[in-house]
């Protein structure tokens, strides 16, 4: 497995050729704050830019929605496993085109400080790739169907009480939903007004009703990244929910999101052999 | 310097009239404030705003379409796009509202004394403007204004608003009426056309010492004002009222600023020469 | 001006006293989930007060909290009891040039005054606390506040290691402190000229006319650039000391329910959309910008003053790391190739 700088180093010399010989317009990466030299995110359009592209530790945000802000332009985004499982799933949705971006694929990737995500990871590897950094490594036994809490050992009541105690917290600042790439329409329930499923009031309620239905969105498209919950700036538990979704899909119909770009959405197939466990019990 | 409480004044609905069903629906109601004090000492300017609760809905602005003039009750159109102006429709006549305001600037009711004054509205964009209309041509107040010329345009036949007024108006002394809809239709025998295309010929724009008020459509207001630039009007007597999204009326929760200007505070009316001087973003 | 002197010990124990008559609020290190965060809230147990650092939420939490209710109880918390007035200790400067930003714009505006907002400032007592160290974002010099030392507080707390000075500028406060020892004004001048000298100047300067020029900003193409990798959600505005937009809603359906005052945030899509579907900000570059003109042009024109203080939360909440230190060097940079920037204020 190769560490973050030789990873660097490699997406810089990617960028360079690519952005040089006008395979791409853009390079969607990460990079360092001027000032403060945090990471975040890059958008390098220049070939004497590339220099600036950083991989670290630090590295969790989820790149793949900023796709979304380059529909048929010709631009190359680096991907971490988790984020190569995004635009997988961008494709099988059919809301980027494949011709349009060129992944520079993270194999073997590292992992990101902070992200308990990372230990649930499943693939370590970028499934959909142009231009490999770093280097493939065999799939590692992972704890997956497991999360960090054993929500089905506890009792309905201490769920409630867990989950309230998170969401009590929650101002509704959206950072989880925005940081996420599953949620990209163009009109999120929270914003509706005919009807008005939620309203604008921060209480217990309202944030219940928010992240309960924002979880049932997830259900085969959450790619269990971990980006909601660093996103969160109160600390919340937001990714417990979509974990849930996200294993629930793997255990009842054996699915897992965004390994090919081929794949359906697990919501946009219909097999009548799928379990029916759960239905109406 | 005036203190609020952000808190609504009750007011009932004593009557509705469906203006247009077919392509819009648009409904004038007429509310009275249930308070008698306040309702005696409440005034406004045509132009200016009120918000309007309904209770457990929510807040929308709505701009006068009654003058002044009329001390007993205010009127409101209510054109059905959202959650509160739904919720509004589905009220009926002696339903309670809650009513805060007025708001805004309004119309220079007092400078525009002794000049021609030409109204170009469209759809209902001719709410506020009839606030105005109401007032100059009211029978105390018709002598202190010159002549005065309306251009009321309106989608299609169906679409016409206010049509118990046309009567009035078109009676008044010294006063003309047109009215236009976009596309021919069968039985229409008045103007057809968009108003910016109709100014030349169906208005006496030349005038002199003339104001011009016009309200509709964003797209509409942008074509009439640059016809009337390109004939020569000063932009200063150029005057249309904006709409924004709002929610407290006083200049404080922000959403409708153009510029440094607050829509609800400093405005809705804006003259050309104000509007040509801020960013483009409304 | 009074001048007092005393340990931690002696604070504590004032601080339990003036419990009784009064609510204080200050800031406290929270563990939420993974994260330690330090906030201001209403408190109980003072030996939770936290001023090891600047706070992580900043104190419009208590003066202006999320939901509010307007003619009621300000506050739905707990350890609030509205016929007390509040002690909110421990505010840093940056954060004392917030509140007052927030009260030009909603008590001191020439045409209204939000009364609910009034009556809870009325009770509101702040104790300012001087800073010792800049923090890795925050930039208040920069923009030409005094991390030291703000004028809009009555009392002010200059805490060296377990030394308390504090500083009662308003003669009604005097008796708060009556049990104190009395401070040596000399002393506390070298402490204050000490950390003057001490205080590591900030890295980022900035160089752009205030109001900044309106429709020559507005129109410069830099605002594509800036808010590239913004997310559109509501975290810089929800952390930022001195945003205060926000909406309207009804609890309950009766004619009697409560009418609460929420914040809303300009970076979301729907903040400025009409009812009609139309809206004038709706893409991201566009609302980026209005948070920045409000700040740097839209109410230095209205008010008096910078609508941002320097504070930094916006940069250290962001779950992107968008600077606006960036944003205001892209600005300088294009007045400045403009031929335009000239220094005022």
């Amino acid at each position: 497995m190769k560490n973050y700088d030789q990873i660097t180093e490699e997406i810089r010399k990617i960028a360079k050729k690519i952005l040089n010989d006008k395979t791409v317009d853009k390079v969607i990466g990460f990079g360092l704050g001027t000032i403060n030299q945090e990471i975040t995110p890059l958008f390098i359009s220049k070939a004497e830019g590339a220099k600036k592209l950083v991989f670290n530790k630090n590295s969790h945000m989820s790149l793949a929605k900023y796709l979304l802000n380059y529909k048929n332009e010709d631009v190359a985004i680096v991907a971490k496993p988790c984020d190569s499982r995004a635009i997988n799933t961008y494709l099988s949705e059919k809301i980027i085109n494949r011709n349009d971006i060129k992944v520079i694929g993270i194999q073997g990737c590292p992992g990101i400080e902070g992200n308990t995500a990372c230990l649930e990871c499943e693939v370590r590897n970028a499934v959909i790739s142009d231009y490999d950094v770093g280097e493939k490594i065999s799939k590692k036994k992972t704890n997956q169907l497991k999360e960090e809490k054993d929500f089905d050992s506890l009792s309905p009541e201490e769920r409630f009480k867990y989950f309230r105690n998170e969401f009590e917290r929650c101002t509704r600042c959206y950072a989880c939903r925005e940081a996420c790439y599953v949620c990209y329409c163009k009109e999120c329930f929270t914003e509706s007004n005919q009807p008005e499923w939620l309203n604008k009031s921060v209480s217990l309620n309202e944030n219940f009703t928010y992240h309960l239905m924002r979880a049932m969105h997830m259900a085969g498209r959450c790619v269990n990244c971990g980006a909601c919950e660093l996103a969160c700036p109160e600390g919340i538990d937001v990714r417990a929910l979509a974990a849930k979704m996200y294993n629930t899909a793997t255990e009842i119909f054996d699915y897992k999101v965004g390994m090919d770009q081929k794949q359906k959405t697990l919501l946009a197939e219909y097999d009548v052999h799928d379990s029916e466990k759960g239905f109406m019990e | 310097m005036v203190k609020t409480n952000m808190l609504p004044q009750k007011a009932e609905i004593v009557d509705i009239k469906q203006e247009t069903e077919t392509n819009l629906n648009i409904k004038t109601f007429r509310y009275k404030f249930l308070d008698d004090q306040f309702r005696e000492k409440f005034s406004f300017k045509p132009g200016q705003f009120m918000m309007v609760t309904v209770y457990g809905v929510g807040e929308a602005p709505f701009g006068f379409a009654s003058s002044p003039t009329e001390k007993d009750y205010i009127e409101f159109s209510v054109k059905k796009v959202g959650l509160v102006t739904e919720a509004l429709h589905n009220l009926k006549i002696g339903d309670k509202i809650g009513l805060r305001g007025p708001f805004g600037n309004g119309f220079p009711v007092e400078s525009i004394q002794n000049k021609n004054i030409i109204f170009i509205g469209g759809g209902i964009g001719l709410a506020p403007l009839r606030s105005l209309i109401n007032y100059v041509l009211d029978q105390q107040n018709r002598s202190k204004y010159k002549n005065i010329q309306l251009l009321n345009a309106f989608r299609s036949p169906e679409d016409t608003l206010y049509c118990y007024d046309y009567k009035w108006w078109e009676n008044t002394e010294n006063t003309k009426v047109k009215y236009t809809i976009d596309e021919p239709c069968e039985g229409w025998s008045k103007c057809v056309g968009y108003p910016h295309n109709l100014i030349d010929e169906e208005l006496d724009w030349e005038l002199p010492d003339t104001k011009f008020f016009t309200c509709g459509p964003p797209v509409m207001i942008k074509f009439v004002t640059d016809r009337l630039k390109n004939l020569g009007i000063k932009p200063a007597d150029i005057i249309t009222t904006l709409e924004m999204r709002m929610s407290c009326g006083v200049g404080k929760c922000g959403r409708c600023n153009i510029g440094h200007y607050y829509v609800c505070k400093d405005g809705p009316v804006f003259t050309l020469e104000q509007l040509v001087e801020m960013p483009d973003e409304y | 001006m009074m001048i007092k002197k005393a340990d931690q010990e002696s604070i504590l124990k004032l601080l339990n006293n003036l419990k009784n008559d009064y609510n204080i609020a200050a800031p406290v290190l929270l563990k939420k989930g993974k994260k330690e965060i330090v906030e201001y809230v209403f408190i109980d147990d003072l030996n939770d007060i936290y001023l090891d650092r600047q706070p992580d939420s900043s104190p419009k939490n208590i003066v202006f909290p999320q939901n509010s209710a307007i003619g009621k109880d300000y506050s739905g918390d707990k350890l609030y009891d509205p016929e007390k007035k509040t002690i909110l200790w421990g505010v840093r400067s940056c954060d004392i040039e917030a509140i007052k930003t927030i009260d030009q714009v909603f008590i001191e505006d020439e045409m209204y005054t939000d009364q609910s907002y009034k009556a809870n400032r009325d009770k509101t007592i702040i104790v300012g606390l001087s800073c010792e160290e800049r923090e890795k974002n925050c930039f208040c010099d920069a923009l030409g506040f005094n991390p030291i030392e703000s004028d809009y507080a009555p009392i002010y707390l200059f805490i060296k290691e377990d030394q308390y000075y504090i500083k009662i500028k308003e003669k009604e406060y005097e008796s708060l402190f009556s049990s104190l020892f009395d401070g040596d004004q000399t002393e506390l001048n070298e402490l204050l000229k000490l950390r003057e000298k001490d205080f590591n100047s900030s890295e980022f300067e900035i160089d752009i006319p205030i109001p900044l020029p309106e429709k020559d900003i507005f129109e410069a193409e830099i605002w594509d650039e800036m808010s590239e990798k913004c997310l559109s959600c509501g975290v810089c505005t929800y952390y930022c000391p001195t945003c205060y937009c926000f909406n309207f809603f009804w609890d309950g359906n009766d004619h009697d329910s409560t009418r609460y005052k929420n914040w809303d945030s300009c970076m979301f899509t729907t903040y400025s959309a009409h009812a009609s579907g139309h809206n004038p900000r709706d893409s991201k570059d566009k609302r980026y910008r209005n948070r920045i003109m409000h700040k740097f042009s839209y109410h230095p024109f209205n008010y008096e003053g910078l609508g941002c203080v320097g504070c930094g939360r916006c940069i250290s909440r962001c779950p992107v790391n968008l600077d606006i230190r960036e944003a205001l060097k892209l600005t300088e940079k294009y007045l400045q190739t403009k031929g335009g920037a000239k220094k005022d204020g």
